[in-house]
């Protein structure tokens, strides 16, 4: 019997689980969600039509979009700089650099970004397998501000656990 | 003469029961009694066990079928906007479209005709689940935009987000597609 209700009960978090995976977990950061979808959107239709100036536009977008969210405290100040900073870095490898002047910045911040957030070490040979590393590093970086969301309320709701508890321990 | 006679019947009567008080409770004191009755207490409630157990075997099989019922409903609820209808909702639209009251001309959607008669109960309540789910989304899909004006954007899930990052991967074509021809990186 108790068998026969593990069961049951183990298929029905499986299929709550399996429901959740489709809406976000934490409704409360619609507008973080909603500006990585843009980012994701974004490119996988740069990458299909691949028009011109249309990169320039969508990173434009996002960061006032950004900055709106910010200011109205719909984003908080990790999600504000981290994807901030994702913005700031698909701008300096697209951005035109007629005779290298900004080589060196580019490649600093590259090798951090990389090194931040997979742990490589950036290919210093440059070409296609460098852009490669940076673009899976900011892909990895997308998913891990989408957990981050995901995650922010039960982080809270622990943090303050714990608060409550070191408060009544000194009381 | 009559009055000792009296007395010593008496005192005979009176050593004969407290004889019999004494040999009885040597007797329950030779005995388990407690046990005796708990014994025969457990037997005559053991007889009416089958008839208890399986009631209490039925309320665990019937929490579990609402538990996945539950959870079947929240699993088609909570499936987000934009996504082709899930092969459950379209099993489940399949088999309510059989019953009476749920058949409606293309286009028309989850709406009740008025004035129609012998949709059952349940059929009704489950209808209202729908249209009430469908409405949700709706409204859920216009309140999905984010500030400065960059429009509504489609919800995607994790797994759709990493779909389209690492298998498609869509910011290396792009990134690739839009470096600068001047810049070496």
């Amino acid at each position: 019997m108790v068998k026969k209700i593990l069961a049951l009960g183990f298929m029905a978090l499986l299929s709550l689980n399996l429901a959740a995976v489709e809406s976000p977990a934490n409704p409360k950061e619609k507008a973080g969600y909603a500006l990585l979808n843009l980012f994701v959107v974004s490119f996988r239709e740069m990458a299909t039509q691949g028009a011109k100036g249309q990169l320039e536009t969508a990173l434009l977008a996002m960061a006032s979009a950004l900055e709106k969210a910010r200011e109205a405290d719909q984003v908080d100040a990790v999600f504000y700089a981290r994807f901030g900073r994702v913005l700031a870095l698909a701008k300096l490898v697209s951005a035109p650099d007629p005779g290298g002047i900004l080589g060196p910045v580019i490649n600093r911040e590259m090798l951090f970004f990389v090194h931040d957030i997979t742990g490589e070490d950036l290919n210093r040979e440059g070409g296609p397998k460098t852009i490669g590393q940076v673009a899976n590093a900011i892909a990895e970086e997308i998913i891990n501000l989408q957990i981050y969301l995901d995650t922010k309320d039960k982080r809270e709701s622990l943090r303050r656990k714990l608060d409550e508890r070191i408060s009544g321990k000194e009381d | 003469m009559k009055n000792d006679n009296k007395d010593l019947d008496q005192e005979i009567l009176s050593a004969l029961i407290r004889q019999e008080e004494e040999d009885a409770l040597a007797f329950f004191r030779s005995k388990n009694f407690r046990d005796g009755v708990e014994r025969r207490l457990k037997e005559r409630v053991g007889g009416k066990k089958p008839a208890i157990r399986s009631q209490i075997r039925f309320v665990p099989v019937l929490t579990g079928v609402l538990i996945v019922a539950i959870a079947g409903i929240l699993l088609l609820i909570q499936r987000g906007p934009g996504t082709a209808p899930p092969p459950e909702f379209k099993a489940l639209a399949s088999a309510l479209g059989q019953l009476p009251g749920f058949s409606h001309p293309p286009g028309q959607g989850w709406t009740v005709p008025q004035g129609q008669t012998g949709t059952s109960r349940l059929a009704e309540s489950v209808r209202r689940t729908l249209v009430t789910a469908e409405q949700t989304k709706r409204d859920e899909e216009q309140h999905i935009s984010i500030p400065a004006g960059t429009g509504k954007v489609p919800r995607l899930s994790l797994d759709q987000k990493m779909e389209i990052l690492f298998k498609e991967r869509a910011i290396e074509r792009a990134l690739l597609l839009f470096k600068g021809d001047s810049k070496e990186v």
